[in-house]
């Protein structure tokens, strides 16, 4: 079976047929029903298994370094989940964790990983909304226990062999629970990959099927893809590199993005004609959730000098409206990817982050030492001394007193 | 006949290709391909030279790399990057310019650690530091790995006719990396450049 969603849902049933606006027959995603209840506890040896297996690795995220310690988007992420699934969820458990790549996960357990690169990108709370909705389909539709048993059907015996090997060291407590997970979605990607690309594709059904219920604006799904595309075109054309979407793998477990931005697209058009009446994206919601954590955010993903992605990521945020923290963001960009000319664009961000009135302290501080490289040295030392007055105890306020003082 | 002895003679062979660990005794030495001479009070190992590490690179540790390391980098030129990495990379740390600011050169630093896949890093200070006999800085900070043990780090560098010189301490916060602090500064306040 093709990965794609748009083909797994022609295998389906007879209902789709009935339905002129979608091409061809399909299985309308709000067919899909939730396999479990706030009470559901594992049903044979193998789910147990897994569910022990899960239970260590979440033993190891609750007290993990990595974890984000912020209570209200931690309340704020489980009322985006429970208007999604429409009820209280005191059968998941989520966790926010400070990790840039773009990535959510779910495990049989109810446990759900929220990362802070997917954060970052996020523009409204419907696309927030995507991707959660997407993360309880694997949950409610019972995924990895489906994977694992696919794995005992499919694979050879070295190939089991293998898989029980890593849960037994996921078991021993050798390695961190990011070790652990990867036994898990290793086991996921060892079965047959199409196996589990058909679990992100019937995610993805469930996903919408639950934000169209809820109310949001089903489109932003297809947005999330069509962002992380054109990201990873911006990066690839800044270095030199050609485009490749690494999903087409054939190890990968999530269907090619393009093909799942459409297959998106097509089923929230059809949704929006069947379902949904005064869907909302959320946007006002969302900068209000997140405008206290969107200059670590941002700091995350400008740090890892990935300058085709960052530059992207500052610009699309910035179609909201230009920021201090976003200038600022700018700016260090073209400092840390310090190419022919980089130091004058720099300069100009950080000047213009000054400019405005949110502008983080440390704007004045990179302003400062960008005019001390320019020559500018009275300019460059006010804006040092502004940087001081705004943040005393400044980590860094040792090597900046040293700099003004020379 | 001769293939057996081949066969068995292979692990000799083997073994010899196998780098080891040396040990380097207390007393002045020249590290980084003799780029300039510390002083350690105690015998410290110094670590295999492996690809993961540029040419300009020496690591010793006192436990184990896991646990405590210190690393030596001597006159890294222009363009370069204090890591091994390649040019169409995604994330790369900034190559190494001469006019860089201190807060250039502890970007630099900070970069080296996240696009390893640590998000959550700390800048503890940064501060001036005497170092070859110059003004330096000195970069403090932690950072926790995805295995969610804690590191702590301590980096000097400085800018001596346009090349980079770098001490790094890092270690197991836990214990390892205070235990290592006082013998660090020693190599620090010691270091001297080879003339």
């Amino acid at each position: 079976m093709n990965g794609s969603r748009r083909h797994f849902l022609i295998g389906g049933g007879a209902c789709a047929a009935c339905l002129p606006s979608l091409a061809g027959a399909r299985v309308l995603p709000t067919n899909l029903e939730s396999l479990v209840d706030t009470n559901y506890e594992p049903l044979d040896p193998d789910e147990r298994g897994m569910w022990q297996s899960c239970e260590r690795i979440e033993e190891m995220i609750r007290t993990s370094p990595q974890r984000l310690d912020a209570p209200a988007l931690q309340d704020y992420t489980r009322g985006v989940v429970e208007r999604l699934v429409g009820r209280e969820t005191p059968d998941l458990r989520i966790y926010l964790m400070r990790d840039s790549s773009f990535n959510a996960s779910m495990y049989p357990t109810g446990m759900m990983i929220v990362n802070t690169g997917f954060m970052a990108r996020v523009r409204n709370e419907a696309q927030y909304a995507a991707v959660l909705g997407h993360e309880a389909g694997h949950f409610f539709r019972k995924h990895t226990i489906t994977g694992y048993r696919s794995i005992r059907r499919k694979t050879s015996t070295m190939a089991f062999i293998g898989a029980a090997a890593g849960a037994a060291a996921g078991y021993s407590g050798q390695g961190s629970w990011v070790d652990a997970a990867n036994v898990i979605n290793q086991a996921l990607v060892m079965s047959v990959f199409q196996f589990s690309r058909t679990h992100e594709a019937e995610a993805d059904a469930f996903g919408i099927m639950l934000m169209a219920r809820a109310g949001y604006s089903t489109s932003a799904a297809s947005a999330v893809w069509g962002q992380l595309i054109a990201e990873r075109m911006a990066s690839a054309k800044q270095r030199g590199a050609k485009y490749k979407d690494r999903s087409e793998s054939a190890f990968s477990t999530h269907p090619p993005s393009e093909d799942r931005m459409q297959d998106l697209s097509d089923t929230a058009d059809h949704l929006s004609t069947v379902v949904v009446t005064n869907a909302t994206d959320g946007r006002d919601e969302w900068l209000a959730a997140i405008q206290p954590h969107r200059a670590m955010l941002l700091e995350e993903q400008i740090k890892l000098n990935d300058p085709g992605a960052s530059l992207y990521l500052v610009e699309s945020l910035a179609q909201d409206g230009w920021t201090g923290v976003l200038r600022y963001n700018e700016g260090e960009v073209y400092r840390l990817r310090n190419a022919d000319g980089d130091d004058v664009k720099a300069a100009d961000a950080f000047a213009a982050s000054t400019a405005l009135p949110d502008a983080p302290a440390e704007a004045w501080r990179a302003h400062g030492f960008a005019l001390l490289k320019a020559g500018k040295t009275p300019e460059g030392r006010e804006a040092l001394n502004r940087y001081l007055t705004m943040k005393p105890d400044a980590r860094d306020a040792g090597i900046v007193r040293y700099t003004l003082n020379q | 006949m001769k293939a057996r002895i081949l066969f068995a003679l292979m692990p000799m062979f083997l073994a010899g290709c196998i780098p080891t660990y040396t040990l380097k005794k207390a007393g002045p030495t020249t590290v980084a391909n003799g780029a300039f001479t510390v002083q350690p009070s105690s015998a410290w190992n110094v670590v295999p030279k492996d690809v993961s590490r540029t040419e300009w690179e020496e690591v010793w540790t006192q436990n184990g790399p896991l646990l405590d390391t210190v690393a030596f980098l001597g006159g890294l030129p222009e363009g370069k990057a204090v890591v091994v990495q390649k040019k169409k990379e995604e994330q790369r740390v900034p190559l190494f310019r001469a006019n860089m600011s201190a807060e250039d050169l502890a970007s630099m630093v900070e970069a080296s650690y996240r696009i390893r896949g640590v998000t959550v890093f700390n800048v503890e200070s940064v501060d001036p530091v005497e170092f070859l006999g110059g003004q330096g800085i000195r970069v403090r900070f932690n950072y926790a790995p995805t295995n969610g043990i804690t590191k702590k780090g301590d980096c000097v560098l400085r800018v001596i006719d346009k090349k980079l010189y770098v001490m790094k301490l890092e270690g197991v916060s836990s214990h390892y990396f205070n235990a290592v602090v006082p013998e660090f500064d020693l190599l620090v306040s010691t270091a001297a450049l080879q003339k």
